[in-house]
Protein backbone atom coordinates (compact mmCIF):
# COMPACT_ATOMS: atom_id res chain seq x y z
CA UNK A 1 0.00 0.00 0.00
CA UNK A 2 1.39 3.40 -0.91
CA UNK A 3 1.02 6.52 1.17
CA UNK A 4 -1.77 8.66 -0.28
CA UNK A 5 -0.99 12.17 -1.51
CA UNK A 6 -3.99 13.69 0.26
CA UNK A 7 -6.03 13.12 3.41
CA UNK A 8 -8.45 15.10 5.53
CA UNK A 9 -6.28 14.56 8.60
CA UNK A 10 -2.72 13.33 9.15
CA UNK A 11 -1.93 11.99 12.62
CA UNK A 12 1.75 11.91 13.55
CA UNK A 13 2.32 8.89 15.78
CA UNK A 14 0.19 5.86 16.66
CA UNK A 15 0.34 5.61 20.45
CA UNK A 16 -2.82 5.80 22.59
CA UNK A 17 -3.55 9.48 21.84
CA UNK A 18 -2.89 9.16 18.09
CA UNK A 19 -4.99 6.00 17.82
CA UNK A 20 -7.95 7.64 19.57
CA UNK A 21 -7.75 10.71 17.32
CA UNK A 22 -7.34 8.67 14.13
CA UNK A 23 -9.79 5.93 15.05
CA UNK A 24 -12.64 8.25 16.08
CA UNK A 25 -12.24 10.48 13.03
CA UNK A 26 -12.10 7.49 10.67
CA UNK A 27 -15.22 6.09 12.33
CA UNK A 28 -17.03 9.25 11.26
CA UNK A 29 -15.91 8.79 7.67
CA UNK A 30 -13.02 11.27 7.72
CA UNK A 31 -9.99 10.16 5.67
CA UNK A 32 -7.13 9.74 8.13
CA UNK A 33 -3.50 8.76 7.63
CA UNK A 34 -1.34 7.84 10.63
CA UNK A 35 2.42 8.06 10.20
CA UNK A 36 4.66 6.38 12.77
CA UNK A 37 8.43 6.42 12.71
CA UNK A 38 8.49 3.07 14.52
CA UNK A 39 6.65 -0.21 14.01
CA UNK A 40 4.21 -2.00 16.29
CA UNK A 41 4.73 -3.79 18.56
CA UNK A 42 7.19 -1.43 20.25
CA UNK A 43 8.23 -1.03 23.87
CA UNK A 44 6.71 1.74 25.98
CA UNK A 45 6.84 2.45 29.68
CA UNK A 46 3.72 3.35 31.67
CA UNK A 47 2.05 -0.01 32.24
CA UNK A 48 -0.36 1.08 34.96
CA UNK A 49 -3.56 1.84 33.06
CA UNK A 50 -6.15 3.50 35.31
CA UNK A 51 -9.78 2.42 34.70
CA UNK A 52 -10.80 5.64 32.93
CA UNK A 53 -9.37 4.10 29.77
CA UNK A 54 -12.32 1.68 29.36
CA UNK A 55 -14.57 4.54 28.29
CA UNK A 56 -12.17 5.39 25.47
CA UNK A 57 -11.68 1.72 24.57
CA UNK A 58 -15.47 1.46 24.19
CA UNK A 59 -15.52 4.46 21.85
CA UNK A 60 -12.68 3.09 19.72
CA UNK A 61 -14.15 -0.41 19.64
CA UNK A 62 -11.12 -1.86 21.42
CA UNK A 63 -12.79 -3.28 24.53
CA UNK A 64 -13.14 -6.90 23.41
CA UNK A 65 -9.59 -7.05 22.07
CA UNK A 66 -8.21 -5.64 25.32
CA UNK A 67 -10.24 -8.13 27.36
CA UNK A 68 -8.99 -10.96 25.13
CA UNK A 69 -5.37 -9.93 25.73
CA UNK A 70 -5.90 -10.98 29.34
CA UNK A 71 -3.71 -8.29 30.88
CA UNK A 72 -3.22 -8.42 34.64
CA UNK A 73 -6.19 -6.93 36.49
CA UNK A 74 -5.07 -4.95 39.48
CA UNK A 75 -6.76 -4.58 42.84
CA UNK A 76 -5.80 -0.93 43.32
CA UNK A 77 -2.84 1.08 44.47
CA UNK A 78 -0.58 0.89 47.50
CA UNK A 79 1.66 3.80 48.36
CA UNK A 80 4.37 3.90 50.99
CA UNK A 81 5.48 7.51 51.23
CA UNK A 82 8.08 8.27 53.90
CA UNK A 83 6.78 5.28 55.84
CA UNK A 84 3.08 6.22 55.63
CA UNK A 85 1.18 3.43 53.90
CA UNK A 86 -2.14 4.05 52.16
CA UNK A 87 -4.31 2.20 49.66
CA UNK A 88 -6.63 3.20 46.84
CA UNK A 89 -9.47 1.14 45.40
CA UNK A 90 -11.00 2.50 42.19
CA UNK A 91 -14.24 0.64 42.95
CA UNK A 92 -14.90 3.17 45.70
CA UNK A 93 -14.98 5.93 43.08
CA UNK A 94 -17.65 4.36 40.89
CA UNK A 95 -15.51 2.27 38.58
CA UNK A 96 -16.96 -1.14 37.81
CA UNK A 97 -14.20 -2.29 35.49
CA UNK A 98 -10.71 -2.94 36.78
CA UNK A 99 -7.55 -1.00 36.14
CA UNK A 100 -4.90 -2.98 34.28
CA UNK A 101 -1.22 -3.64 34.32
CA UNK A 102 -0.81 -3.80 30.56
CA UNK A 103 2.24 -4.76 28.55
CA UNK A 104 2.34 -1.60 26.51
CA UNK A 105 3.77 -3.09 23.34
CA UNK A 106 0.62 -5.20 23.05
CA UNK A 107 -1.84 -2.65 24.48
CA UNK A 108 -0.71 0.03 22.01
CA UNK A 109 -0.70 -2.46 19.15
CA UNK A 110 -4.33 -3.36 19.88
CA UNK A 111 -5.31 0.32 19.78
CA UNK A 112 -3.48 0.77 16.46
CA UNK A 113 -5.26 -2.23 14.95
CA UNK A 114 -8.61 -0.86 16.14
CA UNK A 115 -7.90 2.55 14.61
CA UNK A 116 -7.11 0.75 11.35
CA UNK A 117 -10.24 -1.35 11.62
CA UNK A 118 -12.21 1.91 11.87
CA UNK A 119 -10.68 2.98 8.56
CA UNK A 120 -7.55 4.92 9.49
CA UNK A 121 -4.55 4.10 7.31
CA UNK A 122 -1.36 3.44 9.27
CA UNK A 123 2.09 3.65 7.69
CA UNK A 124 5.02 2.58 9.85
CA UNK A 125 8.71 3.39 9.56
CA UNK A 126 7.67 6.77 8.23
CA UNK A 127 9.23 9.81 9.90
CA UNK A 128 7.59 13.23 9.60
CA UNK A 129 10.31 15.77 8.93
CA UNK A 130 8.28 18.99 8.82
CA UNK A 131 4.85 20.44 8.20
CA UNK A 132 4.37 23.43 5.92
CA UNK A 133 1.31 25.38 6.98
CA UNK A 134 -0.43 26.94 4.00
CA UNK A 135 -3.77 28.07 5.34
CA UNK A 136 -6.42 25.60 4.21
CA UNK A 137 -4.07 22.82 3.17
CA UNK A 138 -0.99 21.70 5.12
CA UNK A 139 1.89 19.78 3.58
CA UNK A 140 3.18 17.00 5.79
CA UNK A 141 6.68 16.06 4.65
CA UNK A 142 8.05 12.65 5.53
CA UNK A 143 10.81 10.21 4.80
CA UNK A 144 10.24 6.51 4.31
CA UNK A 145 13.65 4.87 4.19
CA UNK A 146 15.48 6.84 1.52
CA UNK A 147 12.27 8.04 -0.11
CA UNK A 148 10.84 11.44 0.67
CA UNK A 149 7.25 12.47 0.13
CA UNK A 150 4.45 14.74 1.28
CA UNK A 151 0.76 14.49 2.12
CA UNK A 152 -1.59 17.42 1.67
CA UNK A 153 -4.04 17.52 4.58
CA UNK A 154 -6.54 19.93 6.08
CA UNK A 155 -5.48 19.15 9.65
CA UNK A 156 -2.45 17.69 11.39
CA UNK A 157 -2.75 16.07 14.80
CA UNK A 158 0.63 15.73 16.48
CA UNK A 159 0.64 12.61 18.65
CA UNK A 160 4.38 12.07 18.33
CA UNK A 161 4.95 11.69 22.07
CA UNK A 162 8.13 12.97 23.68
CA UNK A 163 9.54 13.64 20.19
CA UNK A 164 7.10 16.55 19.93
CA UNK A 165 7.59 16.91 16.17
CA UNK A 166 5.48 20.05 15.70
CA UNK A 167 6.48 21.73 18.94
CA UNK A 168 10.13 21.35 18.00
CA UNK A 169 9.49 22.72 14.53
CA UNK A 170 7.48 25.65 15.90
CA UNK A 171 9.97 26.10 18.76
CA UNK A 172 7.21 25.95 21.35
CA UNK A 173 8.56 22.96 23.29
CA UNK A 174 9.63 23.79 26.84
CA UNK A 175 11.60 21.34 28.96
CA UNK A 176 10.29 21.99 32.45
CA UNK A 177 13.18 22.80 34.81
CA UNK A 178 11.04 22.27 37.91
CA UNK A 179 10.89 18.53 37.43
CA UNK A 180 14.50 17.52 37.90
CA UNK A 181 13.91 13.82 37.52
CA UNK A 182 15.39 10.95 35.58
CA UNK A 183 13.94 7.56 35.25
CA UNK A 184 15.55 4.12 35.12
CA UNK A 185 13.67 0.86 34.96
CA UNK A 186 13.79 -2.78 33.96
CA UNK A 187 11.61 -5.87 33.65
CA UNK A 188 12.20 -8.55 36.27
CA UNK A 189 11.36 -12.23 36.41
CA UNK A 190 10.21 -13.72 39.72
CA UNK A 191 9.54 -10.59 41.70
CA UNK A 192 6.99 -11.10 44.44
CA UNK A 193 4.18 -8.56 44.79
CA UNK A 194 1.71 -6.99 47.25
CA UNK A 195 -2.01 -7.66 47.18
CA UNK A 196 -4.51 -5.04 48.40
CA UNK A 197 -4.24 -6.20 52.01
CA UNK A 198 -0.47 -6.01 52.00
CA UNK A 199 0.16 -9.75 51.77
CA UNK A 200 3.09 -10.80 49.61
CA UNK A 201 2.66 -13.40 46.87
CA UNK A 202 4.80 -15.11 44.24
CA UNK A 203 4.38 -13.74 40.73
CA UNK A 204 2.79 -17.04 39.68
CA UNK A 205 -0.29 -16.11 41.80
CA UNK A 206 -0.96 -12.89 39.93
CA UNK A 207 -4.32 -14.25 38.65
CA UNK A 208 -5.32 -15.71 42.00
CA UNK A 209 -4.55 -12.74 44.22
CA UNK A 210 -4.82 -9.51 42.19
CA UNK A 211 -1.78 -7.30 42.68
CA UNK A 212 -1.61 -3.60 43.43
CA UNK A 213 0.54 -0.98 41.81
CA UNK A 214 3.10 -0.35 44.54
CA UNK A 215 4.77 3.03 44.86
CA UNK A 216 7.46 3.69 47.43
CA UNK A 217 9.30 6.92 48.20
CA UNK A 218 13.04 6.35 48.33
CA UNK A 219 15.13 7.13 51.40
CA UNK A 220 18.18 7.27 49.11
CA UNK A 221 16.57 10.28 47.44
CA UNK A 222 15.26 11.99 50.61
CA UNK A 223 11.76 10.80 49.62
CA UNK A 224 11.69 13.03 46.53
CA UNK A 225 12.41 10.12 44.26
CA UNK A 226 10.26 7.02 44.26
CA UNK A 227 9.93 3.48 42.98
CA UNK A 228 7.17 1.81 40.96
CA UNK A 229 6.45 -1.89 41.08
CA UNK A 230 3.97 -3.14 38.46
CA UNK A 231 3.43 -6.90 38.03
CA UNK A 232 2.67 -7.76 34.39
CA UNK A 233 1.66 -11.12 32.90
CA UNK A 234 5.18 -12.58 32.74
CA UNK A 235 7.48 -10.06 34.36
CA UNK A 236 7.35 -7.10 36.74
CA UNK A 237 8.14 -3.55 35.67
CA UNK A 238 10.27 -2.01 38.42
CA UNK A 239 11.67 1.46 38.07
CA UNK A 240 12.93 4.53 39.89
CA UNK A 241 12.18 8.19 39.40
CA UNK A 242 15.26 9.94 40.77
CA UNK A 243 16.42 13.52 41.13
CA UNK A 244 19.34 14.44 38.92
CA UNK A 245 21.46 15.02 42.03
CA UNK A 246 20.87 11.47 43.22
CA UNK A 247 21.71 10.06 39.79
CA UNK A 248 24.94 12.06 39.77
CA UNK A 249 25.85 10.84 43.26
CA UNK A 250 25.09 7.22 42.31
CA UNK A 251 27.26 7.50 39.22
CA UNK A 252 30.20 8.78 41.28
CA UNK A 253 29.87 5.94 43.70
CA UNK A 254 29.13 2.96 41.41
CA UNK A 255 30.36 2.00 37.96
CA UNK A 256 27.34 0.13 36.59
CA UNK A 257 23.56 0.49 36.68
CA UNK A 258 23.38 -3.03 38.12
CA UNK A 259 25.24 -1.78 41.19
CA UNK A 260 23.34 1.52 41.38
CA UNK A 261 19.94 -0.17 41.03
CA UNK A 262 20.86 -2.82 43.57
CA UNK A 263 22.12 -0.20 46.01
CA UNK A 264 18.69 1.46 46.06
CA UNK A 265 16.90 -1.89 46.35
CA UNK A 266 19.06 -2.88 49.32
CA UNK A 267 18.22 0.41 51.07
CA UNK A 268 14.49 -0.39 51.08
CA UNK A 269 13.34 -3.36 53.18
CA UNK A 270 10.11 -3.84 51.17
CA UNK A 271 12.04 -4.02 47.90
CA UNK A 272 14.54 -6.46 49.42
CA UNK A 273 11.64 -8.72 50.27
CA UNK A 274 9.79 -8.37 46.96
CA UNK A 275 12.93 -8.77 44.86
CA UNK A 276 14.71 -11.53 46.82
CA UNK A 277 14.53 -13.94 43.85
CA UNK A 278 14.11 -11.38 41.07
CA UNK A 279 16.35 -11.39 38.01
CA UNK A 280 16.56 -8.66 35.39
CA UNK A 281 15.30 -9.65 31.93
CA UNK A 282 17.94 -9.87 29.18
CA UNK A 283 17.06 -6.52 27.63
CA UNK A 284 18.55 -4.73 30.64
CA UNK A 285 17.76 -1.25 31.94
CA UNK A 286 15.91 1.58 30.21
CA UNK A 287 16.32 5.31 30.80
CA UNK A 288 14.41 8.52 30.19
CA UNK A 289 15.79 11.96 30.98
CA UNK A 290 14.02 15.31 30.87
CA UNK A 291 10.61 13.81 30.35
CA UNK A 292 8.78 16.78 31.85
CA UNK A 293 7.79 19.41 29.36
CA UNK A 294 5.03 20.85 27.28
CA UNK A 295 4.30 22.94 24.23
CA UNK A 296 3.54 26.61 24.87
CA UNK A 297 0.95 26.46 22.11
CA UNK A 298 -1.05 23.25 21.66
CA UNK A 299 -3.29 24.20 18.76
CA UNK A 300 -3.17 26.63 15.87
CA UNK A 301 -4.58 27.03 12.39
CA UNK A 302 -4.36 23.55 10.87
CA UNK A 303 -3.02 21.66 13.88
CA UNK A 304 -3.72 20.14 17.28
CA UNK A 305 -1.24 18.56 19.69
CA UNK A 306 -2.21 15.64 21.92
CA UNK A 307 -0.64 13.23 24.42
CA UNK A 308 2.95 13.75 25.46
CA UNK A 309 3.47 15.93 22.37
CA UNK A 310 1.18 18.47 24.07
CA UNK A 311 2.72 17.95 27.51
CA UNK A 312 3.78 15.50 30.18
CA UNK A 313 5.07 16.32 33.62
CA UNK A 314 5.28 13.48 36.06
CA UNK A 315 4.40 9.78 36.16
CA UNK A 316 3.30 9.79 39.84
CA UNK A 317 -0.45 9.42 39.14
CA UNK A 318 -0.18 7.21 36.05
CA UNK A 319 -2.46 9.54 34.12
CA UNK A 320 -0.33 9.78 30.95
CA UNK A 321 -2.13 7.11 28.90
CA UNK A 322 -5.69 8.13 29.80
CA UNK A 323 -4.95 11.84 29.48
CA UNK A 324 -3.52 11.05 26.04
CA UNK A 325 -6.62 9.05 25.09
CA UNK A 326 -8.78 11.93 26.26
CA UNK A 327 -6.74 14.50 24.31
CA UNK A 328 -6.86 12.34 21.18
CA UNK A 329 -10.64 12.02 21.50
CA UNK A 330 -11.06 15.75 22.07
CA UNK A 331 -8.86 16.49 19.03
CA UNK A 332 -11.02 14.10 16.99
CA UNK A 333 -14.05 16.12 18.06
CA UNK A 334 -12.36 19.45 17.30
CA UNK A 335 -10.91 18.44 13.93
CA UNK A 336 -14.15 16.70 12.96
CA UNK A 337 -16.16 19.82 13.74
CA UNK A 338 -13.66 22.04 11.90
CA UNK A 339 -13.99 19.85 8.81
CA UNK A 340 -17.77 19.89 9.02
CA UNK A 341 -18.18 23.57 9.85
CA UNK A 342 -14.99 25.37 8.71
CA UNK A 343 -16.49 28.77 9.46
CA UNK A 344 -16.35 27.94 13.18
CA UNK A 345 -12.76 26.70 13.19
CA UNK A 346 -11.39 29.32 15.57
CA UNK A 347 -14.10 28.60 18.11
CA UNK A 348 -13.50 24.83 18.21
CA UNK A 349 -9.77 25.38 18.40
CA UNK A 350 -10.19 27.74 21.35
CA UNK A 351 -12.37 25.22 23.17
CA UNK A 352 -9.83 22.46 22.57
CA UNK A 353 -6.96 24.66 23.67
CA UNK A 354 -8.57 25.90 26.87
CA UNK A 355 -9.64 22.45 27.94
CA UNK A 356 -6.19 21.01 27.25
CA UNK A 357 -4.37 23.86 28.98
CA UNK A 358 -6.62 23.31 31.99
CA UNK A 359 -5.85 19.57 32.02
CA UNK A 360 -2.12 20.13 31.69
CA UNK A 361 -2.14 22.80 34.38
CA UNK A 362 -3.91 20.40 36.76
CA UNK A 363 -1.33 17.73 35.94
CA UNK A 364 1.51 20.18 36.56
CA UNK A 365 -0.14 21.69 39.62
CA UNK A 366 -0.82 18.46 41.47
CA UNK A 367 2.58 16.95 40.75
CA UNK A 368 4.84 19.54 42.36
CA UNK A 369 4.45 22.24 44.99
CA UNK A 370 6.77 24.74 43.30
CA UNK A 371 6.50 26.09 39.79
CA UNK A 372 9.53 28.30 39.56
CA UNK A 373 9.69 28.23 35.78
CA UNK A 374 6.20 29.57 35.15
CA UNK A 375 3.32 30.53 37.40
CA UNK A 376 0.44 28.13 37.34
CA UNK A 377 -2.69 29.22 35.49
CA UNK A 378 -4.70 28.37 38.59
CA UNK A 379 -7.88 29.94 37.26
CA UNK A 380 -7.86 27.73 34.17
CA UNK A 381 -6.98 24.68 36.28
CA UNK A 382 -9.80 25.44 38.72
CA UNK A 383 -12.38 25.85 35.95
CA UNK A 384 -11.33 22.56 34.41
CA UNK A 385 -11.46 20.81 37.79
CA UNK A 386 -14.98 22.14 38.32
CA UNK A 387 -16.07 20.62 35.02
CA UNK A 388 -15.19 17.16 36.31
CA UNK A 389 -17.42 15.02 38.47
CA UNK A 390 -17.38 15.01 42.25
CA UNK A 391 -16.13 11.43 42.28
CA UNK A 392 -13.33 12.25 39.88
CA UNK A 393 -12.24 15.09 42.11
CA UNK A 394 -12.38 12.88 45.19
CA UNK A 395 -10.26 10.31 43.38
CA UNK A 396 -7.62 12.87 42.43
CA UNK A 397 -7.63 14.30 45.95
CA UNK A 398 -7.27 10.85 47.52
CA UNK A 399 -4.48 9.89 45.12
CA UNK A 400 -2.61 13.14 45.66
CA UNK A 401 -2.70 12.77 49.43
CA UNK A 402 -1.13 9.31 49.19
CA UNK A 403 2.12 10.74 47.88
CA UNK A 404 1.81 13.81 50.12
CA UNK A 405 0.92 16.16 47.30
CA UNK A 406 -2.65 16.83 48.40
CA UNK A 407 -1.83 20.38 49.44
CA UNK A 408 -1.05 21.23 45.81
CA UNK A 409 -4.54 20.31 44.73
CA UNK A 410 -6.09 22.03 47.73
CA UNK A 411 -4.26 25.23 46.83
CA UNK A 412 -5.66 25.16 43.29
CA UNK A 413 -9.19 24.63 44.55
CA UNK A 414 -9.18 27.42 47.11
CA UNK B 1 -18.95 35.56 31.59
CA UNK B 2 -22.12 35.91 33.55
CA UNK B 3 -23.90 39.17 32.96
CA UNK B 4 -25.50 39.16 36.37
CA UNK B 5 -28.98 39.08 34.95
CA UNK B 6 -31.85 37.26 36.55
CA UNK B 7 -30.90 34.12 34.61
CA UNK B 8 -27.70 33.70 36.57
CA UNK B 9 -29.07 31.50 39.25
CA UNK B 10 -32.25 29.66 38.65
CA UNK B 11 -34.51 30.11 41.63
CA UNK B 12 -36.57 27.23 42.85
CA UNK B 13 -39.57 28.99 41.29
CA UNK B 14 -38.41 29.02 37.74
CA UNK B 15 -36.97 25.52 38.19
CA UNK B 16 -40.50 24.36 38.80
CA UNK B 17 -41.57 26.21 35.69
CA UNK B 18 -38.96 24.37 33.64
CA UNK B 19 -40.14 21.08 34.96
CA UNK B 20 -43.73 21.94 34.20
CA UNK B 21 -42.80 23.12 30.71
CA UNK B 22 -40.97 19.93 30.01
CA UNK B 23 -44.08 18.01 30.86
CA UNK B 24 -46.14 20.17 28.53
CA UNK B 25 -48.10 21.83 31.33
CA UNK B 26 -47.18 25.38 30.47
CA UNK B 27 -48.65 27.46 27.69
CA UNK B 28 -46.72 27.52 24.45
CA UNK B 29 -43.51 29.45 24.29
CA UNK B 30 -45.07 31.79 21.78
CA UNK B 31 -47.29 33.25 24.42
CA UNK B 32 -45.45 36.56 24.37
CA UNK B 33 -46.76 37.63 27.74
CA UNK B 34 -44.91 34.78 29.45
CA UNK B 35 -41.82 35.42 31.49
CA UNK B 36 -38.46 34.68 29.89
CA UNK B 37 -38.34 31.28 31.58
CA UNK B 38 -40.91 29.65 29.34
CA UNK B 39 -39.35 30.09 25.89
CA UNK B 40 -36.01 28.60 26.71
CA UNK B 41 -37.63 25.66 28.47
CA UNK B 42 -38.93 24.83 25.01
CA UNK B 43 -35.37 23.74 24.20
CA UNK B 44 -35.53 21.03 26.79
CA UNK B 45 -36.75 18.05 24.73
CA UNK B 46 -34.09 18.68 22.08
CA UNK B 47 -31.41 19.00 24.75
CA UNK B 48 -32.56 15.81 26.46
CA UNK B 49 -32.35 13.93 23.17
CA UNK B 50 -28.55 14.20 23.35
CA UNK B 51 -28.53 12.15 26.53
CA UNK B 52 -30.80 9.49 25.06
CA UNK B 53 -28.09 8.75 22.50
CA UNK B 54 -25.23 8.51 25.01
CA UNK B 55 -23.94 5.02 25.74
CA UNK B 56 -24.72 3.82 29.25
CA UNK B 57 -21.80 4.38 31.59
CA UNK B 58 -20.32 1.98 34.11
CA UNK B 59 -23.30 2.71 36.35
CA UNK B 60 -26.14 2.55 33.86
CA UNK B 61 -28.14 5.35 32.36
CA UNK B 62 -29.70 8.01 34.57
CA UNK B 63 -32.88 9.94 33.81
CA UNK B 64 -31.96 13.45 32.82
CA UNK B 65 -34.24 16.12 34.23
CA UNK B 66 -33.85 19.86 34.20
CA UNK B 67 -32.20 19.64 37.60
CA UNK B 68 -29.86 16.68 37.08
CA UNK B 69 -26.35 17.73 38.01
CA UNK B 70 -24.73 16.96 34.69
CA UNK B 71 -21.09 17.74 35.48
CA UNK B 72 -20.93 16.87 39.17
CA UNK B 73 -22.58 13.49 38.56
CA UNK B 74 -20.29 12.75 35.62
CA UNK B 75 -23.18 12.27 33.14
CA UNK B 76 -21.59 15.02 31.10
CA UNK B 77 -17.85 14.35 31.16
CA UNK B 78 -15.11 16.55 29.81
CA UNK B 79 -15.40 14.90 26.40
CA UNK B 80 -19.12 14.63 25.72
CA UNK B 81 -19.54 18.15 27.10
CA UNK B 82 -18.10 19.28 23.76
CA UNK B 83 -20.24 16.88 21.80
CA UNK B 84 -23.18 18.44 23.63
CA UNK B 85 -21.98 21.87 22.48
CA UNK B 86 -22.02 20.53 18.90
CA UNK B 87 -25.47 19.07 19.46
CA UNK B 88 -26.78 22.47 20.57
CA UNK B 89 -25.29 24.10 17.49
CA UNK B 90 -26.63 21.49 15.10
CA UNK B 91 -30.07 20.95 16.56
CA UNK B 92 -30.91 24.42 17.86
CA UNK B 93 -28.77 26.52 15.56
CA UNK B 94 -27.28 28.37 18.53
CA UNK B 95 -23.52 28.89 18.59
CA UNK B 96 -21.83 28.56 21.98
CA UNK B 97 -19.00 30.96 22.68
CA UNK B 98 -15.87 29.37 24.20
CA UNK B 99 -16.21 31.89 27.04
CA UNK B 100 -19.54 30.33 27.89
CA UNK B 101 -18.19 26.79 28.23
CA UNK B 102 -18.02 27.09 32.01
CA UNK B 103 -18.88 24.70 34.83
CA UNK B 104 -21.71 27.03 35.86
CA UNK B 105 -23.40 27.19 32.45
CA UNK B 106 -23.38 23.42 32.00
CA UNK B 107 -24.09 22.35 35.57
CA UNK B 108 -27.66 21.32 34.67
CA UNK B 109 -30.08 21.55 31.75
CA UNK B 110 -31.73 24.40 33.64
CA UNK B 111 -28.48 26.33 33.50
CA UNK B 112 -28.03 25.43 29.82
CA UNK B 113 -31.53 26.74 29.10
CA UNK B 114 -30.60 29.98 30.88
CA UNK B 115 -27.48 30.23 28.76
CA UNK B 116 -29.43 29.66 25.56
CA UNK B 117 -31.97 32.27 26.57
CA UNK B 118 -29.17 34.77 27.04
CA UNK B 119 -27.61 33.76 23.73
CA UNK B 120 -30.79 34.25 21.78
CA UNK B 121 -31.41 37.49 23.61
CA UNK B 122 -34.31 38.85 25.59
CA UNK B 123 -35.43 40.86 22.56
CA UNK B 124 -36.36 37.65 20.80
CA UNK B 125 -38.49 36.37 23.60
CA UNK B 126 -41.45 34.67 22.06
CA UNK B 127 -39.74 34.10 18.73
CA UNK B 128 -38.40 30.71 19.66
CA UNK B 129 -40.16 27.81 18.01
Amino acid sequence: MTIPATADVVVIGSGPSGCMAAGLLAKKGVSVVMLDKQTHPRMRVGENIIPHFWKFADMLGATEDIQAANFVQKAGGRVNWSGDVSMLNFGEFGFRRRALHADREEFDHILARCAQRNGAQLFENVAVTRVDFNGDLQEVHYTQGKQAGAIAARYVIDASGQAGVLARQLKTRIINPDFRFRSVWGYFHNSKYFDYDGNIHDHADVRVHPPVTYQLSLSQDNHSGWCWHIPLREVTSIGFVLTKETVTALKKRFDTWDERFNHIVQSEPSLVELMADATLRDDGYYFINDFAGHSEKIAGPGYFMVGDAAGFFDPIYSIGVTLGMYAGSLAAWAAGECLRKPQNEARYRTMFERQMVGRLEIARGVALPHHASAPLDEDRARKTLNMGSTKEFDLLHTASKMSKRGHNLERIVH
Amino acid sequence: MYSGSCHCSATSDNRENYAAASQGKLPSARNGAMSTTAPHAAYLPLLQRFFDDLPAGDNGKPDITIETQLLASGVLDSLNLFMFVSHIEDELGIAIDPEDVTPENFASLGNVCDLLARQTGAAQTGAVK
